[in-house]
């Protein structure tokens, strides 16, 4: 396995990053107004039909996640590449509090359309299914030590939990339960796709930002594990033990 | 509830996500630095 720390300043995050954070944090600003000023209210829903500006993207967003945790887990057992291995860690858990905010706005539109907080529809189950693998990926990420087996078995459960995205997609065209079928400018009204492409361009913005944060943290946490390591085995060294084994944090 | 209730909950849970998750990032960023900076120095 190859450094996270090699050949790179582990101190500076890329200013490309800041960049796409603020302008991320403006636009999607921009497109809510835009979306409660512009857009009319729904000939069934009335106003409710706002919450899809938030929980569509959300949903989307969770989707790109996890097809970067698949990549990344992919490339890890190709190349063992730490670097990878940190990448689909930081979607995944980008990915798992997006997925946990699409089950509770859904819950919140669900509530005054369909009159329940929660149904074992299909698309909520299987929704709901993802959520737990991916909070059950980190679990595992905290719980190994060693940092190649901890890449390893991340890797596998990674590549399982992204398989079950395009389950959760084809999930309402499959079992016809209660959720819609999924929305997309094709299938809606025009009044309407405007505002959630601006929502969603705003929202893979964000999440570009979040990720690369997410993966910048990762690597420093990685440079302090490696370093406390070397300098309890110099420690070990001198005092002529064993070395000490190294706790992840 | 009236459904300007939900849309502000749902809008209002959006943007709690949005700062609590990017604040545990700036802990978590801020933590591993001074831990960086303590082994450093050691």
């Amino acid at each position: 396995m190859r450094s996270a720390s090699s050949g790179r300043d582990a101190r500076q995050q890329p200013r490309w990053v800041a960049i796409i954070g603020i302008v991320g944090f403006l636009a999607i600003i921009a497109a809510q107004v835009h979306g409660f000023t512009m857009s009319p209210p729904d000939r069934d829903m009335g106003n409710l039909q706002k919450i899809m500006y938030v929980h569509v993207p959300a949903a989307w967003m969770s989707f790109i996640c996890f097809f970067v945790v698949l990549v990344g887990s992919v490339r890890y057992l190709w190349k063992r590449s730490e670097r990878s291995d940190l990448l689909a860690a930081s979607a995944a858990e980008t990915g798992a509090v997006l997925t946990a905010l699409t089950l509770l706005l859904g819950s919140i539109w669900g509530r005054p359309t369909w009159g329940v907080w929660w149904t074992w529809d299909a698309r909520l189950t299987s929704t709901a299914v993802l959520l737990v693998i991916f909070v059950g990926y980190l679990a595992l990420r905290s719980f190994t030590d060693d940092p190649e087996r901890r890449a390893l078995w991340s890797a596998a459960v990674g590549i399982f939990g992204a398989l079950n995205v395009p389950i959760v997609y084809m999930s309402v065209k499959w079992w016809r339960t209660l959720h819609q079928l999924p929305s997309s400018p094709n299938t809606l009204d025009p009044a309407y796709t405007l505002a959630l492409r601006l929502n969603a361009i705003a929202a893979l913005l964000l999440v570009i930002y979040v990720i690369a944060t997410r993966f910048h943290v990762a690597q420093l946490e990685a440079d302090a594990d490696a370093l406390a390591e070397r300098q309890a085995l110099s420690f070990d060294d001198r005092a002529g033990k064993e070395p000490l084994e190294v706790a992840h944090v | 509830m009236s459904e300007w209730n939900y849309v502000i909950a749902a809008y209002a849970v959006t943007w709690g996500v949005i700062f609590g998750y990017g604040l545990y990032l700036v802990a978590r960023k801020r933590s591993a630095r001074q831990r960086i900076t303590a082994l450093e120095q050691q």
